[in-house]
């Protein structure tokens, strides 16, 4: 299993990575906004597209109506994501299938957590349009302000309540 | 000019293949940087591992500065890249929300993706929680739309909303982060820390790239605080760049554009009596303060053309780009779009402008008139090329004494 790389040099490449995103396609990386647009597909055709366009919540991530939803930027993108993580892992010896948690839960523990956690970002990434690659660091590189409202208030609330979560991650 | 896709230099398929490339590097770095781990990922909240940080502030840095910089040298225009909007209030309770959530996760939604890839199955119980939270959020939308669309600050940076310029924030955003880099490389926070090791990069390596993150830092806040550079504005004017037509601005209207803001900068009491549809009042004063999305389309117009041009050299030093001014100001709009005339002996091109201009009328609610007698059509009325060139100021001086009895007529019908 090969050493991580230094993190300060792997976070300038995710830098170059960005700012080649906003040079090519006048937008940055995402992640949530990729969920959002499945799940947004997944309900228009269960009930039918209407609803779902008519509806700020979804419309904005039926742009291309119902049209695949590969051909969607971010989707795209997010396929990219999961393509060059599994690249990465495998050239570097960490492919495996396992459950990683803190030494102080169980795997089913752990997996409940991981599942709860998910709903709350879910829901989270909604309410901030975007998660810590669409908003903290696309929109932080370009000084918007909502995106320093949601790192401010993201990170001042994983801190707060890190003590009430310790056996998580013991 | 960058970016591609806006220049449509890049097709659909250059698009997609670009989307994947992207995602696949980004992909990659989260892997390579250890972010695949949710235990890795957790230390931070304990500062028992910070990579989640410096990964973090280090491609923010490297892309804030990349930006200002490539922007500064003409390559992208920053204005065309998408700015998320703000909704402060929203964004504050998504951020509680996703914090507490990425505390219990271990992994964001793009980690966990990266999680996955790799086999793990925290991985996937994480992206399947977030999918159902999103359609949580999707089917009690009508419940949370109060908060959702409050507080909306639209398109706004850091530097809009404290009076400063961009070079000026980037410089401390800059020193703020290398600040906290150096405390976290201390003796009594490195103690803390028990990262699984991660190759340690050349220190040299390391001291250059702090140094060019500070001079570039620097060098940003310097060539913000310095005099506005007026030659390009000065090309601008010389190539007439700086103005639009009333029926190109009554197309935008028509249009719908949402980025457009047409400022009427007439007296409040000529701005009562009439105004272009949309247009909001202002003044030389408040636009020279009050901050504007920064990729507004900004069209200006006052009684002639003086005062909507100085307006217009004004917003373009304050750094707004697409700016634009009517040259005949509210005089061009009644005549041109609310009553536009057609010669009895028009030609064909000014035949077919004037059916374009009718149905504007028509929307605007004003009346064109048809078998107007050419010496009642000023020179270059409807040629929008030889517009600039062929008005001589004599006609528009002659023309602008009737534009007090043309707001009267449409006063009457109740425009």
């Amino acid at each position: 299993m090969k050493r991580y790389t230094d993190p300060y040099l792997a976070g300038v490449g995710i830098g170059l990575v960005l700012l080649a995103a906003y040079a090519i396609a006048g937008r940055g990386l995402g992640a949530s906004g990729a969920f959002a647009t499945v799940v947004a597909t997944g309900m228009a055709v269960v009930e039918g597209p209407h609803t779902v366009a008519a509806s700020p919540a979804t419309a904005p991530y039926l742009t291309n109506g119902l049209a695949s939803p590969l051909q969607d930027w971010l989707v795209l993108e997010l396929l990219g994501v999961i393509l060059g993580g599994l690249a990465s892992a495998w050239f570097a010896g960490r492919t495996r299938v396992a459950i990683e948690r803190g030494q102080g839960i169980s795997t089913s523990q752990r997996l409940i957590a991981a599942v709860a956690g998910g709903v709350l970002m879910g829901l989270g990434a909604k309410f901030a349009r975007g998660c810590t690659s669409g908003q903290a660091l696309t929109g932080g590189a370009l000084l918007s302000v909502g995106s320093w409202i949601f790192i401010a208030s993201c990170f001042a609330t994983s801190y707060l309540l890190s003590p009430l979560a310790r056996r998580l991650w013991r | 000019m960058m970016p591609l896709t806006e220049s449509g230099a890049l097709g659909a398929t250059g698009a997609s293949i670009a989307a994947l490339a992207i995602g696949f590097a980004f992909g990659w770095c989260l892997e390579r940087a250890g972010l695949g781990s949710a235990p890795k990922l957790a230390g931070q909240f304990y500062l028992r591992d910070l990579t989640v940080f410096k990964v973090m502030f280090s491609a923010l840095l490297t892309a804030m500065l990349g930006a200002f910089w490539l922007d500064r040298f003409g390559l992208l225009d920053l204005t065309l890249v998408y700015l998320p909007e703000t909704f402060a209030a929203s964004q504050a309770v998504g951020g509680i929300l996703f914090g507490a959530g990425f505390l219990v996760a271990g992994l964001c939604p793009g980690t966990s993706c990266v999680a996955a890839a790799a086999g793990r199955l925290d991985g996937f119980a994480v992206i399947g929680g977030m999918l159902f939270g999103i359609l949580l959020f999707n089917v009690s939308y009508s419940q949370m739309e109060g908060l959702y669309t409050a507080t909306a600050w639209g398109p706004i940076t850091i530097a809009e909303v404290l009076g400063t310029s961009h070079g000026v924030m980037v410089a401390a955003v800059t020193s703020a982060a290398l600040g906290a880099f150096a405390i976290i490389g201390r003796p009594f926070m490195a103690a803390r820390q028990h990262a699984a090791p991660a190759r340690a990069v050349d220190p040299a390596l390391s001291r250059s790239l702090v140094t060019v993150a500070a001079a570039l830092a620097l060098a940003a806040a310097a060539v913000d605080l310095q005099a506005v550079d007026a030659r390009p504005i000065a090309t601008e004017i010389e190539q007439e760049r700086d103005h639009i037509t009333a029926p190109d601005l009554a197309e935008l209207i028509i249009g719908g554009d949402r980025a457009l803001q047409v400022f009427d900068l007439r007296s409040r009491v000529e701005f009562d009596r009439m105004h272009i549809p949309g247009a909001r009042h202002a003044s030389l004063e408040t636009l020279s303060r009050d901050p504007l999305p920064r990729d507004a389309t900004v069209v200006l117009y006052s009684e002639g053309g003086a005062h909507a041009a100085q307006a217009w050299v004004l917003l373009r030093m304050r750094g707004y780009r697409r700016v634009f001014f009517l040259r005949e100001g509210l005089f061009e709009w009644v005549a041109r779009v609310m009553e536009p005339r057609l010669a009895t002996d028009a030609t064909a091109l000014e035949r077919a402008d004037f059916i374009r201009a009718v149905e504007m009328s028509r929307f605007f609610g004003g009346s064109a008139r048809e078998g107007v007698p050419r010496s009642e059509v000023p020179v270059g009325y409807w040629n929008s090329a030889a517009h600039g060139a062929a008005h001589g100021t004599q006609d528009v001086a002659a023309a602008r004494g009737s534009t007090d009895r043309m707001v009267a007529r449409i006063r009457r019908r109740g425009c």
